[in-house]
This record gives structure tokens, C-alpha cells and sequence, in this order.
């Protein structure tokens, strides 16, 4: 396999068939456009059963489009790839749950996605997620990205995507079906002020409902920040400089995200959204995702506090991003895992019993009587993201100068 | 070795079909066409009789409700097809198709099939479903001779054609220029191969001979369902047509239902058929 300046990824656990075929397209408008192949890479962390049938839906998937190259990578070949790496790194096998576990983690996605682009040595990278596919009638968001990740005159994006279409991609859909007014009690455990409630409400819903008429592109400034949702944005560059806090918090993903915004790195913000589907049948046990939940009320706070104070230092003109700035960010998230903790616990108290109790009131139930070890685990997960983070030039620099091995081995995988 | 040259792959990928030569003798070709002309009850050097459709049969859809002959069989598991398949999946772990036959007899004034270009697929699906189609030429067969037609590329503009077709025609069957149609020669044992979301049928035959043919494509074993598996094994023991889906009505004689024994399969076979894993 050779290296590739671009590379397109789409991470699942389910059956991807659905946005294989769909996001094939784009990638097939692009080539036929520009002669340029992209790479295709089906992150595969299903059980054998989704892994059997994903590797079916690749093999059609090669039938109909010989001229463009889909690798279909299951998790033990990920998994032996990125042990490969920090074997050669000189890192303990064990950071592997950080970076590709089995089971859902929102942001090790976004990190073994990082790797394995520098390995490839793709400085932009495409993600979609596989629960989405691509909008009918509506131009293709990779053809964004490509115009303004890609190349081109002046001051490039760093990020460029959109949101989604169809269901609410805010994960408080089953509380909403409870009562609409958890909306906003959500904003408000999660310290929002009440005045920004009702606009992030028509944010999101209006978002859900906009189906495309015309390209427009806002680009985050000191007034606001645009974050497009994970599963629809190219990344340039930042993927090789930040690792995602290793957690399945919800948005750990966008971690990456935040600390772009910290030194007010250009997001370009477009209308090419995707269609998002919603699985209702995919919380059989809520735990995990009711985790995803807590873990993001102590996550919020802790982030908009590493980002001020990054923010704040970089003004002063004392960061640099191609410098020092990864032993500043993870000092500084070394100190906040561990700031005002009877503030955060209660916090965590009160969010518990108050809104996942509503839904949920067994579980909020078990952990208000284990709510130490909830915050410990936080902690945890901060002081892990802030190890990556001192790791992560490290691991970049080995999967480059190691690049031809490891792609050997992804491609090994991608015969499957 | 590769079975396709680096120029038929470029045709596959910008025409949307190839043609694989000699897929299979012309003597397992010919085997084929023995068993179609019994089970039609006409002799193939009869040019009257090519027109005398069982009763039961749906008129002039040319085809041929015969499945499970042991001559068809071995046209499935032929080790050079499944190769070829092989290839364009970028995988061996493939089913095989349980399809029919074909036969399109010259065209007369009385019995004048024009052919009727079409999709298999429904070209409004989005995403469009990724599958690809086969037919084996069981005889030579002219340009003219009422086979395998094409609109080359037409895979890659679906969209478009689809927006262009006039109100109130089915949209699986657009009125396509005749300039852009492509008539597909093949020799006996010759398979073409097609992308599905390409504009197709068979077509009009101006010779004096009849077109001859076997469906035979392959799918990745992944995709297929279980219950879908266990269904093709058991048409194939039971000699049971395994289609009706397209209102091709199964011959009521059950005269394959009262073979004895199911075809022999290879190993080969085998796993193509579902029997045995490819693990």
C-alpha cells in the first residue's frame, strides 16, 4: 500500500453496507473530477458476524469501483498494527485501550484514525461515521473539504465539515421522548446559561431539518465556533499534532476540536450535511451510553477550562503549535483532572439523580451509590488523554518513519 | 496470474462490462444447450419449433425455466469463472447464481422482440445497490444475433439518465438513442459480465439463428443471508426452481422436481453453492 496525501475513513460496529455504497460516490465524483484515487478505509470493531458481512459489502463493493482503492480493516488487524507501532515507539502494549479497544470509544476512533493516517503519511483525513449517509440532491462534502483542506492560495481551513440531517445527533433523543423540558435541564447541569438554551435548541433541531438548497460557509471567529459533527469534516494537520481524550464520553471525539479552538485555527463550516439514522435498538443495556452521558457533564466543564487557559497563554504569545504546546496542554489537564472536586461532584450528583434518573432511575440509582469511582474514573480518563498527549509526537514520528511496515500490514488486513 | 489484462479492466471500470473468452469449453456450452432444447421439447436445426412455446410459458420473455441440469452445475463451479469473479470482488469467498436460460429465436413478422433496454436495479435506490450480472453465450453469437446489449457507462450516470426520461415512462426502462447501444458478440463459452447499474437486455435478433444463453453471475458469500444459504441448498437438492420473483411462471411439468438425485457438485461447487464454508 502506498502513502496517500488524503485518506477517507469511516469507523463502525455495525453493518456498514449502507454507507459504503453511499459514501463511495463522493469518492469516486472526486477521482473522476481530479484523477486523484483516495483511499477508503472501513474501520471494522464489529463481532464476526458484522465483520463477515462488511467484508462482503467491501468485496462489492471493489467489483463496481476497480479504479478506487477499499480496504477493509478488521479490529484484530488494527489492533496488531497499532501494538506493531507502540512496540516500535517504545510504549507498553497497554496504551492499545486508549488508542483501539473493542467496545465503543468515541474518542480512540479518532486516535487510531490519526495513526494510521501518519503512517500513511496523510496529512488531510475524511471521516464519516457509518450510521450516516450522504444527502440526495445535495453536492458532495468531500468535494468541500478537498477545496478547502486540500490546497488552493491563502489560509487554509484546518477543519472543514457540517452536521447532519434526520435524527437529532445530540444523543438526548430518549430523554426528549420523556419530557421536552429535559433539554434544558441538560444545558443547565451542564452549566449553560439558561438564555442559550432555546438557541441551541433551533440549532440542532433546525440543523435536523435542513435539507440543502445552497452552498453556504460560516468559518469560526472569536464569536463563535462552529464544530461540525464527527461524522461528516475533514481534518487537516491537527490529527497529527493532538490525540482525543481516550474515554467514551460523549464528544471525547471533538476534543481535538476544541483545543483547534484554542488558537483560533480556521473551521470552515458548510451545508453539506449528511443523513443521520438514528438506532433506537442499539441501547439493549443503557449503561455504556448512560456512562457516555455523566462522563460528558464532568468533561465539560474540565475542557472549557484547559481551552481558556491554552487560549489565554497562546494571546500572550507563550504557544506555539508546532512547538511546545503538547507538554503545556497536558500539564495544564494534569492540574484540572484533579481541580475543585467536591464542586464536580456534586455536579455529577445532581445531574445523576436529576436528569439520567428520569430515564433511567435504576441505574442513577447504582451510581449515586458509586459516584466516587464515577468522578475517579474522569480523572482517570483526563490524566490518560494528557499521557497520549505527551506520547503523541512520538507516536506520530515512529508510524511515519515506520510508515512502509505498518501500511504493509493495514493492507494485509484489507485483503481480508 | 490475473485472468483480466490491465486494458479489460480499464473497460470493466469505464464501460461497466467485460467479456471474459472461454469461460468454459464449447463442449460444456453445448451440453447446456442438449439439455435446454429436451426440456423445451424443440429441435434446435427446426427453425419452426423455435417459435412453439410450452403452453404454461410466458410469451416471448425468452426464457427458459430450466435450472439444475448437471450441465448447467457444471457451468457454475467451472474453476476459470469463479476465478474471474474472483478477481473483480477481490475475494474467493463467492456464491454462485441459481439462474435460468435464455433463448431468442430470429425475429418475424409475427414474433418481432425488439428488446427492451433496462435496469435491474431500481435506479431511484440511494445509495444504488452494488451487485454484478452474468450470461454465458452457449453458442457463437453475432452482433446481430439477439444477445448481450449494453449502454456502456451508463453505470456512472444513472442520475442523469433518470432525470431525462419523459414523464410518465417506467423509469427502469428509459428510451436510450440507439447510437449509444453497444451489441455484445460472444463465442460459445464466453461470459459477459456486467455492472448492474448498467442499461441492458437482450436484443433483436436479425439472423437465422437463435440466441442462446445462460444466466451466471456470483456474489460475495458475506452478503448472503442464512436463511437465504439453507434456501439455495435446499432448491438444489430438491431440483426446485429457485426464482419467481419476476413473474417467470416454474414449469408445472416438475420435470426436474422428478430427477432422482440433485447435480454432483466439485468442491469447488460446493462452496459456491453454500454447502460447505469457505473458512
Amino acid at each position: 500500500m502506498n502513502s496517500a496525501p488524503h485518506t477517507y475513513w469511516i469507523p463502525t460496529n455495525r453493518d456498514a453496507g449502507l454507507p459504503v455504497r453511499s459514501y463511495l460516490n463522493e469518492i469516486d465524483y472526486w477521482f473522476r473530477l481530479t484523477g486523484e484515487t483516495m483511499p477508503l478505509f472501513l474501520l471494522d470493531s464489529g463481532d464476526a458476524d458484522v465483520e463477515r458481512r462488511n467484508a462482503g459489502h467491501v468485496a462489492l463493493a471493489r467489483a463496481a469501483y476497480p479504479h478506487l482503492a477499499i480496504h477493509h480493516v478488521t479490529l484484530e488487524r488494527q489492533q496488531a498494527v497499532l501494538g506493531e507501532l507502540l512496540r516500535l515507539a517504545d510504549y507498553p502494549p497497554a496504551m492499545l485501550d486508549w488508542i483501539a479497544p473493542r467496545g465503543s470509544n468515541y474518542g480512540a476512533v479518532m486516535n487510531k484514525i490519526s495513526l494510521f493516517a501518519a503512517a500513511l503519511e496523510s496529512n488531510v483525513i475524511h471521516r464519516r461515521d457509518s450510521d450516516t449517509r450522504l444527502q440526495e440532491n445535495c453536492p458532495y462534502p468531500l468535494e468541500f473539504e478537498m477545496q478547502s483542506l486540500g490546497g488552493g492560495q491563502g489560509r487554509r481551513a484546518y477543519i472543514a465539515g457540517s452536521g447532519y440531517v434526520g435524527e437529532w445527533n445530540l444523543d438526548l433523543k430518549p430523554f426528549l421522548q420523556v419530557s421536552p423540558e429535559l433539554f434544558s435541564r441538560f444545558w443547565s447541569d451542564m452549566g449553560v446559561d439558561p438564555s442559550l438554551h432555546q438557541s441551541i435548541y433551533e440549532w440542532v433541531d433546525g440543523n435536523s431539518r435542513a435539507l440543502y438548497h445552497a452552498d453556504q460557509v460560516d468559518y469560526s471567529n472569536e464569536q463563535g465556533f462552529y464544530m461540525p459533527d464527527a461524522g461528516n469534516m475533514g481534518i487537516r494537520q491537527l490529527h497529527l499534532l493532538f490525540p482525543s481524550l481516550p474515554s467514551n464520553a460523549m464528544s471525547a471525539d471533538y476534543s481535538v476540536f476544541k483545543m483547534a479552538g484554542a488558537f483560533g485555527l480556521p473551521v470552515a463550516y458548510h451545508q453539506r450535511r449528511v443523513v443521520h439514522e438514528y438506532h433506537s435498538g442499539r441501547k439493549a443495556d443503557p449503561m455504556p451510553y448512560i456512562m457516555s452521558l455523566v462522563k460528558y457533564c464532568d468533561l465539560r466543564p474540565v475542557y472549557v477550562a484547559l481551552q481558556r487557559q491554552l487560549k489565554a497563554r497562546a494571546d500572550q504569545g507563550e504557544l506555539r503549535l508546532d512547538g511546545n504546546f503538547q507538554d503545556a496542554a497536558a500539564a495544564a489537564l494534569s492540574t484540572l483532572a484533579d481541580a475543585d472536586l467536591p464542586g464536580r461532584r456534586q455536579a455529577l450528583a445532581r445531574f445523576i439523580d436529576g436528569f439520567i434518573g428520569q430515564l433511567y432511575p435504576n441505574q442513577a440509582g447504582e451510581l449515586s451509590d458509586r459516584l466516587d469511582a464515577v468522578l475517579a474514573a474522569c480523572r482517570q480518563d483526563y490524566r490518560n488523554h494528557a499521557s497520549l498527549i505527551r506520547a503523541w509526537p512520538r507516536l506520530v514520528g515512529a508510524a511515519a518513519r515506520e510508515g512502509a511496515q505498518l501500511r504493509a500490514m493495514l493492507a494485509e488486513g484489507a485483503a481480508s | 496470474m490475473t485472468i483480466f489484462s490491465a486494458a479489460e479492466r480499464e473497460a470493466w471500470e469505464r464501460d461497466g462490462y467485460v467479456v471474459l473468452r472461454q469461460a468454459v469449453s464449447r463442449q460444456k456450452a453445448d451440453a447446456v444447450l442438449d439439455a435446454m432444447w429436451a426440456f423445451l421439447a424443440m429441435d434446435r436445426d427446426d427453425p419452426a419449433q423455435w417459435y412453439d412455446w410450452p403452453a404454461w410459458h410466458r410469451p416471448r420473455s425468452g426464457m427458459v425455466q430450466l435450472f439444475h441440469h448437471q450441465s448447467m452445475w457444471d457451468v457454475r463451479q467451472e474453476p476459470r469463472i469463479h476465478a474471474a469473479f474472483a478477481e473483480l470482488f477481490g475475494t474467493e469467498r463467492l456464491l454462485v447464481s441459481l439462474d435460468r436460460l435464455n433463448m431468442n429465436p430470429p425475429a418475424l413478422a409475427h414474433d418481432d422482440y425488439q428488446g427492451n433496454i433496462h435496469w435491474d436495479i431500481d435506479p431511484l435506490a440511494w445509495p444504488l445497490p452494488l451487485a454484478v450480472g452474468g450470461v454465458l453465450c452457449l453458442a457463437d453469437t453475432s452482433a446481430e444475433q439477439g444477445g448481450f446489449q449494453c449502454v456502456p457507462g451508463s453505470h456512472r450516470r444513472v442520475a442523469q439518465i433518470v432525470a431525462e426520461i419523459a414523464r410518465g415512462r417506467p423509469l427502469r426502462l428509459p428510451a436510450v438513442p440507439a447510437s449509444e447501444i453497444v451489441q455484445v458478440p460472444g463465442n460459445a463459452g464466453d461470459l459477459i459480465i456486467w455492472n448492474v447499474g448498467v442499461l441492458h437486455s437482450s436484443s433483436r435478433n436479425r439472423t437465422d439463428r437463435p440466441r442462446v444463453a445462460q444466466y451466471v453471475t456470483m456474489m460475495p458469500a458475506d452478503t448472503v443471508p442464512e436463511a437465504d444459504r439453507q434456501a439455495r441448498i435446499g432448491h438444489w437438492r430438491h431440483n426446485a426452481p429457485p426464482f419467481n420473483e419476476q413473474g417467470f411462471i416454474a414449469d408445472p411439468r416438475g420435470i426436474e422436481q422428478a430427477k432422482a438425485a440433485p447435480a454432483h457438485l466439485t468442491g469447488l461447487g460446493r462452496r459456491l453453492l453454500g454447502v460447505d464454508a469457505w473458512d
